[in-house]
């Protein structure tokens, strides 16, 4: 069971550690922003804080140190500069790899030494610097996310807890509060270990607690940073200045806590003061907000011991609010009606937030996800056969449920791949950090923009980008954005930029990825391209072809090798990964004014709809988002003396490319035949088939190793009948025609 | 001795901590025994402490005690503005210690509480 626990929190510290990533590198544009050296402290305190309850504890204690150096930074005792950027994710980094180790016991190694060694000196390095503007500790809590009440208010309008549906004076100041926390992490999903419950916390702390350094103030901010807290401080035992002695505390706290990270994170709290100090927790019940009544403060007195029964009763005798007669006869202290009417608002507070949470999101693991589609596609499977069984045998009766039964696995099938649909921001975010240390390796200054980040993507699609993406972008960084030196000589700002676009384009997501640099040297690739013997000398290509070039494994114009790319490794995995993920990879360029590759990716790998043909007895599939017509083949149509295929389409010469003979298929060709038109990177093609059958729920089927090399195939689905039909892998078949075409120019 | 009615003014450290408790308490003290009126400059402060709070309350009701009264100047550091906010000593987020008076329920009353 724990290891369930240790993975579920692996997962969750990944997802804090990559907010971490991209907090930090905003940070380093904004280095003086309070909200985002909160935020990265409270990633780190987080994870700080599992690791050790889940048995990672020397990744706790790295993260300590990490934890120490932005405490400082966020108290306004150390600059936030570039050292503290590079250091913080360094550790981040670090802090990954621990969480990856089996061992967790194992003694630090040099580098986490080094590390620490550094947050350490750079504490006290920044110890002399004057704080930077605006900033402030956790501290620095936003005037929008201070609530009050039962209500979210203005910080300076922020206003005391006023006793909702109680007798209760007005005489308090009731901070409710999260700070930040619905801003920047804390409720993102994943954020949380479990649901929310509510405790009230009693903190009485030793009187001689500031003696053993004890910062008591700190531990009431580390558990409003578990979650909404109302608390009240009791003040009525400060003495005046001739009694008191400056080294004793006299300050205790009642506490209201709603918070997803459980008991034990409070306690943790508290875990070094709770010896010598009282520190009581109780978990509080939340009624319903529709069936439990709330309790009233009288109720609420009583209950905590704070008046007598018989006090209480008198008190209710008069025509004034209980707490204000219970105040005015000192039968009660101050802070202890304050704390009363806080809780009773916090509860009343978290009643809300109970409905508003009602529908909010549950993790499950990504397996499950793809169990469900698999199991889906195996019901789509069924239905088609379903389908076609009711249809031979033309019963109504059977063939109206089949249909009804049709639309409801349509539905549930478009649920099942909704669920699995990603946006690739979270891709394009791990992004931001490959720019910015390859930028620095290189000498380089280059900015990553980005663009179409919440375009979904099918998860496994987005998997499988990465890669390809870290490729291409070390590619334009190493060899297209030129230095700054250069690109003054060009006459272009010394920063260069690589901009990383996604955006839909019909069942297929086009990611972009342009930089401003030289662009690709057109003349040098064919002339390379001719000493490997990839073209006959004299061939001409198009810029377009001789730019797939640079896909072809072992392909590299650069003069030298650097660490980064040069070898000409990297951007053929790129191209057979795209390949194996359907999608097609193209290049333009302009000398001197950048270079775009453009990947053009379905956006899922597993059920489409697809268009279902059928030559002489053998059935294909091709993805019907990108047919744009079923036209008849004209009888003019015919081969030209180059040998191409043309026919008349709509006022112009259409390619057309004949199935029967690119699959080799035998048989009789009968003599009425249609074409279905497709767009094909924008170009249109014809594919001649002997019958259209009409639109299919395609499941694709994976290819066994034995035909994943076979020429213009993707895939296979089963149909209803039980027979297997192969999908077209149509660009691959139009980039064959176009290529053969091209040769005989 | 000077005039009971001028204002002391107290500045206190950029971290108000434990350690300079003993001073500033001092500082107080030589304050009031000259004067029930009392301000305090929190505007250095980046670090505000449980101890100097502490003393900061209790200086309050002495100098209400000596029908005098406790005030603050200048301008409050987010830091610390927050820090009273978080832990529940103010009701808002006061910079400007003006108004930090106000914000402070208990501040000056005898044992701590009005």
């Amino acid at each position: 069971m724990i290891d369930k626990f240790r993975e579920t929190f692996r997962e969750e510290a990944e997802e804090l550690l990559s907010q971490l990533e991209d907090v930090l590198l905003e940070l380093e544009t904004r280095p003086d922003d309070v909200e985002l050296i909160n935020a990265a402290f409270r990633a780190v305190h987080t994870i700080k804080g599992s690791a050790g309850m889940f048995g990672f504890e020397k990744a706790g204690r790295f993260t300590h140190d990490l934890e120490n150096l932005l405490d400082a930074c966020r108290s306004g005792l150390r600059a936030v500069d570039s050292r503290v950027i590079d250091l913080s994710l360094r550790a981040r980094d670090k802090i990954r790899a621990m969480l990856a180790e089996a061992d967790s016991s194992a003694p630090f190694d040099e580098e986490a030494q080094a590390l620490m060694a550094e947050f350490r000196a750079a504490v006290e390095d920044g110890s002399q610097l004057s704080p930077p503007p605006g900033s402030g500790k956790a501290g620095s809590v936003k005037a929008g996310s201070v609530k009050a009440g039962s209500g979210t208010v203005g910080a300076t309008s922020l206003s005391a807890g006023s006793g909702h549906g109680s007798s209760g004076a007005d005489t308090g100041r009731t901070a409710t509060m999260q700070p930040e926390a619905t801003q920047t992490g804390a409720d993102k999903p994943g954020f949380k270990a479990g649901t929310d419950e509510t405790y009230r916390i009693v903190f009485e702390p030793a009187p001689e607690i500031f003696m053993n350094g004890t910062k008591v103030l700190k531990l009431i901010e580390e558990l409003a940073e578990l979650g909404t807290l109302s608390v009240v401080p009791a003040v009525e035992a400060i003495p005046p200045m001739d009694l008191l002695d400056p080294e004793r505390c006299y300050v205790s706290w009642n506490a209201v806590l709603t918070t997803s990270s459980g008991i034990n994170a409070i306690r943790d709290v508290f875990i070094f003061v709770e010896g010598a100090s009282r520190v009581v927790i109780e978990h509080l019940d939340i009624p319903d907000e529709d069936g439990g009544r709330q309790k009233r403060v009288g109720e609420m007195l009583l209950e905590r011991g704070l008046v007598r029964p018989e006090d209480l009763g008198e008190a209710l005798k008069s025509q004034k609010r209980l707490g204000e007669v219970l105040l005015e006869n000192k039968l009660l202290k101050p802070s202890d009606l304050e704390s009363v009417l806080a809780e009773q608002a916090h509860i009343k507070h978290a009643q809300e937030h109970q409905h508003d949470t009602g529908a909010m999101s549950v993790r499950v693991a990504s397996v499950k996800l793809d169990q469900l589609v698999d199991l889906v596609g195996e019901m789509v499977t069924l239905q088609a056969r379903l389908t076609s069984s009711t249809s031979t045998l033309g019963d109504t009766t059977l063939s109206g449920i089949a249909e009804q039964l049709e639309r409801l696995v349509s539905q549930l099938r478009d649920n099942a791949m909704s669920v699995r649909m990603l946006p690739i921001g979270s891709t394009f975010n791990k992004f931001r950090r490959v720019v910015r240390d390859l930028s620095s390796e290189l000498g380089k200054d280059v900015e990553l923009l980005t663009e179409g980040a919440e375009t979904e993507l099918d998860k496994t699609v987005i998997e499988r980008l990465n890669d390809p993406l870290v490729h291409i972008i070390r590619n334009s960084l190493d060899h297209g954005v030129e230095s700054p030196d250069d690109r003054r000589a060009a006459g272009k700002p010394p920063k260069g930029t690589v901009c990383l676009k996604a955006s839909h384009s019909g069942a297929h997501v086009v990611i972009q990825v342009s930089d401003d640099g030289k662009g690709l040297d057109m003349d040098a690739i064919r002339r390379k391209a001719t000493e490997r013997g990839l073209i006959a000398p004299g061939e001409i290509l198009s810029d377009a072809d001789a730019g797939l070039l640079i896909f072809r494994a072992g392909f590299s114009t650069a003069v030298s090798v650097t660490s980064v790319s040069g070898r000409g490794v990297g951007m053929d995995v790129v191209k057979r990964e795209i390949d194996s993920l359907g999608g097609t990879v193209s290049v333009e360029t302009s000398a001197g004014v950048g270079s775009t590759i453009s990947l053009q990716i379905p956006l899922t790998l597993a059920i489409i709809e697809g268009l279902l043909v059928r030559i002489a007895d053998e059935h294909f599939v091709l993805p019907l988002s990108s047919v744009e017509a079923c036209i008849e083949l004209p009888d003019d149509a015919g081969q030209t003396s180059n040998g191409s295929r043309l026919l008349s389409y709509r006022g112009d010469l259409l390619p057309y490319v004949e199935l029967r003979d690119a699959f080799a298929i035998q048989g009789t060709v009968p003599g009425f035949r249609q074409v279905v038109v497709v767009n094909s990177q924008e170009h249109k093609i014809g594919f001649v088939v002997d019958a259209v059958i009409g639109d299919y729920q395609t499941v694709i089927k994976p290819l066994g190793r034995m035909f994943k090399d076979v020429s213009g195939i993707s895939g296979a689905t089963i149909l209803g009948d039980g027979t297997v039909a192969l999908i077209i892998d149509f660009n691959r078949l139009a980039h064959s025609a176009r290529a053969a075409q091209a040769r005989s120019a | 001795m000077a005039s009971k009615n001028i204002v002391q003014r107290i500045q206190l450290e950029k971290i108000s901590g434990i350690d300079g408790v003993t001073d500033l308490a001092r500082r107080i003290r030589d304050a009031l025994a000259n004067s029930n009126r009392i301000e305090f400059d929190l505007s250095a402060v980046v670090e505000l402490e449980l101890p100097a709070i502490q003393l900061l309350y209790a200086a309050a009701q002495s100098a209400v005690a000596a029908g005098g009264e406790a005030s603050f100047a200048g301008p409050v550091q987010e830091s610390v503005a927050a820090r009273l906010l978080v832990t529940g000593f103010s009701k808002s987020l006061v910079r400007d210690g003006q108004v930090l008076q106000s914000r402070l329920p208990g501040f000056g009353a005898p044992g701590g509480r009005s």
